[in-house]
């Protein structure tokens, strides 16, 4: 095994990093502020169609001179499934802030009405009900200054990405300081620990958590538009393939902070490069193959068993809060 | 409102959406009906996972289907497609309930049928069942119900992919001999007999023109989910091409668009599968596509509603499309790669395995 194979399979894990790390990052603002979002990978689902729509729809550029030679179809492919996806996650909201049903019912429901949602826009957008045309445009993949001429082939990892993983890494800052340095941020956390107490210092819960779900949906359908606009560039059913639930795991390593949700979702991005890329390398060449096909199970399975019971979630996630809608 | 039925009534609610959502069923074509048919023949359109707009099977039985309808052989109000569910798991419902519909002709597009019609076959002796890629007369022997005999009403419609495969193959070897490279690559979507003959096929052909040349083979996964992941995709397509692959021929559905990406990011070849992709998919991806391994199920779907139509159809047997048959073909559309020099050589090799100088092989050396 060359060094070249661990830089590709690093290049593997971005792919996985963004989808994994912007799902994440959704379900973040919603458990911040004290709803428990599993239907992460329903608002991906939705991201997905939308976005690829949109990427189909917006090929023509704009008239001369508007469109300063950006690529309109999948800049707007990914806007437009980040508002599906927050529109999408509103009847989530609706549901666990103002009707205050179970969070995981509702969640659970979630994921299970964006498949057959998403054939029903599909069925509209391109006339058939599992999947779009291929010849979607995408973006032009992009060499990192400098890490991408790294000898030894390890430059390999940070060669023709698409620009939304550098996108999805810088936004830990922006993230980060809105939800540490802000008052926002602050009252945001305060309603997911003690939405009783936030109250009582005069802050409105209720609006602030439709923020954290909303927020949430945008993410989620900003990385299923990833997936369909940049990975697969076509949309297809099923292609979630259960990232947001592998999302879900991922921020629960992370104890809920946009920093170590970072490194957790590359580990498991990670995780799903190894059978693809390393199977051959000697530490895994001793194991039999369906093993090593398995390896993003295991590390799922073993990192949150050794690792869950150090995390601490939001005090008040998952619990209705009755002190009245505002 | 009760505060139970607060907590249960925008669940259930949007249950019901998900259960309005999941079946699909038609009338094909888009064209207005022709006044003058009078054709009184009813087909029924069983698809299998994919659904239409997979540019392959399923999209090719539905384009023979409607080639029927334009020829009046039949007419387009006698007609009904069923779509599966993404798991595949209502195929049998989807047998049933065109059964129960009463169609003289039921087609199922994709061997996973092939138990379901087996089954139902007998119950519905005025039926006339086709099922492609199938194995429903086998019988017994493959854990079905019914044995041949009883199912005089069934055909199963196969393909000698390995033939196509092998002049594919015979493609990639001489376009690596141009190259001066000496790896080729395959990479298969499920596991298992079927995509097996692709793989032996294929590797046959390149052995065939080189035998020093080393194939190097990749599969998805062993469920049919591996049809439909590009990302695994691209990234062992990639793997390949690392390992000193110059042209890859795949036979993994969906996730044959992550080769093609690939091949565009390394600007190395690739080839295509079931229909011609090189018109399918983005300029910048076609022009790496040497050609295509063409397997008409539109052809097979077609003839079987026309035997029906005419009175001449017979079941209880395996109908074997071929290139002697053209039920299997390769493309030639990209012409900047298939040079007319490739192909006078495959043709040769087209012409030895139709008189039967060659026979490919069905299953992978070592399977």
């Amino acid at each position: 095994m060359a060094l070249g194979d661990i830089g590709a399979a690093i290049g593997i894990a971005f792919t996985y990093f963004t989808i994994i790390y912007l799902t994440g990052l959704g379900g973040l603002f919603s458990e911040r502020s004290g709803i428990v979002n599993i239907g992460l990978e329903g608002m991906m689902i939705v991201g997905t169609v939308t976005g690829s729509w949109g990427a189909h729809h917006f090929t023509l550029p704009p008239p001369d001179g508007l469109g300063w030679g950006l690529p309109w179809g999948p800049i707007m492919g990914l806007l437009i499934g980040m508002i599906a996806g927050a529109t999408f996650a509103t009847i989530h909201a609706l549901a666990t802030v103002t009707f205050r049903v179970d969070h995981i019912v509702s969640g659970v429901v979630i994921n299970l009405v964006a498949v057959g949602l998403a054939r029903f826009l599909s069925t509209i957008f391109f006339g058939q009900a599992t999947q779009s045309d291929p010849g979607q445009p995408h973006m032009n993949p992009v060499n990192i200054p400098l890490l991408s001429s790294i000898p030894w082939g390890l430059g390999r990892a940070f060669q023709q990405l698409s620009p939304m993983v550098v996108v999805a890494g810088l936004l830990v800052f922006p993230v980060s300081f809105a939800l540490y340095r802000t008052r926002w941020g602050l009252r945001l956390r305060s309603c997911g620990e003690n939405p009783e107490a936030a109250r009582s210092l005069g802050v409105r819960v209720a609006p602030l958590r439709y923020e954290g779900v909303l927020l949430s949906g945008a993410l989620a359908g900003l990385a299923g538009a990833y997936l369909a606009v940049e990975v697969a560039y076509s949309w297809g059913e099923g292609q979630t393939q259960g990232l947001g639930f592998i999302a879900l795991a991922a921020l629960i390593l992370s104890n809920w902070n946009p920093v170590r949700l970072m490194v957790a979702s590359f580990v498991f991005g990670f995780a799903q490069a190894i059978p693809l890329r390393l199977a051959d390398a000697p530490i895994f060449r001793l194991i039999p193959d369906q093993f090593v096909r398995m390896t993003p199970y295991i590390v799922t399975i073993v990192v949150l068993a050794g690792f869950v019971g150090k995390v601490r979630p939001p005090a008040a996630a998952g619990r209705a809060y009755e002190g009245g809608t505002t | 409102m009760p505060k139970w039925l607060r907590t249960f009534a925008l669940p259930i609610a949007l249950m019901g959406m998900v259960a309005a959502a999941c079946s699909n069923s038609n009338t094909a074509g888009n064209g207005s009906p022709s006044a003058s048919c009078t054709s009184q023949t009813t087909v029924g359109l069983a698809l299998d996972v994919g659904g239409l707009g997979d540019k392959g099977f399923n999209d090719l039985a539905y384009a023979g289907m409607n080639k029927a309808i334009s020829a009046g052989i039949i007419c387009q109000g006698n007609t009904k497609y069923i779509e599966a569910n993404s798991e595949g798991s209502n195929l049998d419902q989807e047998i049933q309930s065109l059964a129960a519909g009463g169609y003289d002709v039921i087609i199922g597009t994709g061997f996973a049928f092939s138990p379901y019609v087996n089954q139902f076959a007998t119950q519905y002796p005025n039926i006339d069942f086709g099922v492609i890629d199938g194995y429903a007369t086998c019988g017994p022997a493959c854990g079905e119900t019914n044995p041949l005999s009883a199912i005089s009403n069934v055909v199963d419609l196969t393909f000698k992919e390995q033939e196509g495969s092998f002049l594919v193959g015979v493609a990639a070897a001489l376009k690596a001999q141009d190259l001066g490279c000496k790896t080729v690559g395959f990479l298969g979507g499920q596991t298992g007999p079927l995509i097996g003959k692709f793989e032996a096929g294929y590797t046959a052909g390149v052995a065939q023109i080189d035998p020093s040349i080393k194939v190097l083979v990749e599969y998805i996964g062993d469920s049919t989910k591996a049809f439909n992941d590009p990302i695994q995709g691209e990234a062992l397509s990639n793997k390949m091409y690392d390992e000193g692959a110059c042209i890859i021929y795949h036979a993994a559905g969906d996730s044959g668009n992550g080769l093609f990406k690939a091949a565009a990011a390394q600007q190395k070849i690739a080839i295509g599968v079931d229909s011609d992709q090189y018109q399918v998919v983005t300029p910048d991806e076609a022009k790496w596509i040497l050609t295509s391994m063409i397997k008409r199920v539109d052809v097979a779907t077609y003839d079987t509603i026309k035997a029906v139509a005419d009175g001449t159809f017979k079941g209880g047997k395996d109908e074997v499309f071929d290139l002697a048959t053209t039920g299997i073909s390769y493309s030639t559309s990209n012409t900047a790669l298939m040079t007319p020099d490739i192909i006078n050589t495959v043709e040769k090799y087209k012409e030895k395995i139709l008189n039967g100088d060659i026979v490919p092989p069905t299953s992978p050396k070592g399977a």
